[in-house]
Formats: C-alpha cells, structure tokens, sequence
C-alpha cells in the first residue's frame, strides 16, 4: 500500500474521492528501476497499471522477423514522461500490452495491480469511467505519436 | 433527434438499455456527406462524435514543409467502415482533432453532440463506463494496426505499401 499523497500529486487522482483514493492506494506500490530495465514486453498479459513519478521511460515496438535475420531491433515510440501514466493495456481489452516499456534512466513508478482494480470497475462505474477515460487519452495520443512515426517513414 | 432503429442498427451502441439508446438517440443528427468531402479537418474544434451507418471514410493527415507548400502531402492512414466510431477527441480534453476524415464515398452518419454526450456521463456512471469502454476498445485497435503499419514499412521499405497507407499528392 501507498500514501495517499504519492496519488494526489497527480491530476487525474484529484477527480476521486477519498473512499476511491485509499481502494486504489490499497492496491499500489512505489519500485525504483535502475536504466535499462524492461517493465514489460509487447503482447505480454497486462496485469499491472504505472504511473511514471520521477525519470524517465521509453515505449517501443520491436520489428517484424524476417527469416534470415533474427534481430531488426525496435522503433522508438514514445517518451514517458514524469505523471504519465502507461502500461494502459492492463485496463483497456484484451489486456495485452501493444508495446515494450524500458526505463531510459533511473525511474521511480507507482504501480497499480490491475486484477483488482479491474474488480473495484465492477463495483464503481464512475472509478471504471475516470481510469478508462484516461487510458483512452493515453491510447490516442500513443496512436498520434505512431501516426507521425509512419508519416517519417513513409513521406 | 434521430430514429431510434438508426441506433439500434450500429453495432457499437449494443451495450445500451433503452433508456439510454432513447436518450443517445435525443443528442444525435443524421448526416448525409458526398463522396471527396471532409467531415472534419485535423486541427479543428471537436463537437461531434461519429458514427458511420453506411459508405466508408477515409482518415488522413497533412505534411507541411515549410517554405515549400508545393510539397503539401496528405497521408490517409485508415479507413472507416459502417458501424464504427470516429472523431473520438470529441470526447479527450483539449476537443482538437489531430487528423481529418473525408468521405470516401456517399456516407450516411449519425453525429452525437458530444457536449451533451458529456452531460449524460455525468449523470449515468454505467453509461459512462460501457461508452468510454467500447471506444477505448476501438483506439486499442486502430493502434495495433497503425503500429503494425509501422513496423511493416520499417522491415520492408521497398515494398512500402501497406493496408491503408494510401498516399496521395
């Protein structure tokens, strides 16, 4: 469990109440990742929802195999930036992750374990609207940042 | 106000109960668009959400050079077909879209006035919710086949045509 006052640093955890507040930080950690490390992998199951609190993060998405060669290495997506959130696959269906997150330095998370707050939206319409409202807003601009990647590569 | 059938017909309202269909339906306007026009322009306020009944839509965004406007590019990146959602910054703070959509052909539309829209999440939290969910469902989509466009043209450059990378002068 976390302080309630990691959360209400962030904007978005103002809109909760207090009841919503102490649900999500009973199901939240703090973890420091040292440069370089993957938080998770594309196409893995998403079970667990971040928010970036200091340093910083790097979304990308490793490259088609051709069959002679094994590694074509990955495309730079996106930058993650401190109150972000990301990691959205875990509350938006399949709950798959649609890219690999690495810490691009030292980076500190709040993590949210997202079978149970997946539980606390069956319980709480307005918690399900308010995270996948955001989860949204986080998707489309992931998709406008891939948008301009394909425009790069292609014009 | 539309008719209530015309909401029954698109998939993506299936969640609703009637009461919220009926209430979806009091917000909404029926729309016919010709072929080669444009429903909304990237960079435009984002009053309505839509939702295609027939006919399909192109999406598509510019590239500017600066100094160089003969070099104007459009890029139609996806397309839309009958029964799906588009326009969904109508619903995301700060309201702009970040694309346009052109009608590919004759469509039919409904438009949902998306401050009304708004209003309505505000007082039915399901309704909210199962909205909020279906079209965070469609993003989640578009981005995977927007991210395997990408990659696609990244491996294989010299084929460099892609499902939807229409691109035209």
């Amino acid at each position: 469990m976390i302080s309630l006052e990691n959360l209400r640093r962030y904007p978005f955890f103002g809109e909760l109440t207090h009841a919503q507040l102490i649900s999500i930080a009973s199901i939240s950690s703090v973890e420091t990742y040292p440069a370089g490390t993957t938080l998770f992998q594309k196409d893995q199951p998403a079970n667990t929802l971040y928010f970036l609190e200091t340093g910083s993060v790097d979304l990308f998405y490793p490259l088609l195999v051709k069959a002679d060669q094994n590694d074509l290495g990955e495309i730079a997506l996106n930058e993650v930036n401190p109150g972000d959130p990301f990691g959205i696959g875990s509350i938006i269906e399949p709950y798959i992750y649609p890219a690999t997150a690495r810490t691009a330095k030292s980076s500190q998370v709040i993590k949210i374990e997202a079978i149970p707050l997946r539980a606390l939206f069956e319980a709480d319409k307005r918690l399900a609207y308010l995270f996948t409202r955001l989860a949204t807003k986080t998707a489309v601009e992931l998709l406008d940042a891939a948008r301009v990647q394909l425009a790069a590569a292609i014009a | 106000m539309i008719p209530l059938e015309l909401v029954q017909k698109i998939r993506f309202f299936s969640f609703l109960n009637p009461d919220q269909q009926k209430s979806i339906a009091e917000i909404s306007e029926e729309k016919q668009v010709e072929a080669g026009a444009m429903i909304y322009k990237e960079k435009e306020r984002a009053d309505w959400l839509y939702f295609l009944v027939s006919g399909n839509v192109d999406r598509l965004f510019t590239i500017e050079v600066e100094f160089h406007p003969e070099q104007h590019k459009e890029i139609v990146y996806g397309e839309v077909i009958p029964g799906e959602m588009f326009g969904i910054y109508a619903l995301i703070e700060p309201r702009i879209h970040s694309s346009g959509a052109r009608a590919a052909k004759h469509c039919e539309l409904i438009k949902i006035d998306a401050v009304r829209l708004l209003e309505l999440f505000e007082k039915d939290d399901q309704l909210a919710y199962d909205f909020m969910k279906q079209a965070s469902k469609t993003i989640e989509k578009r981005l995977n086949m927007t991210l395997e466009q990408l990659a696609s043209v990244w491996t294989y450059p010299q084929d460099n045509v892609v499902p939807f990378n229409k691109e035209r002068e």
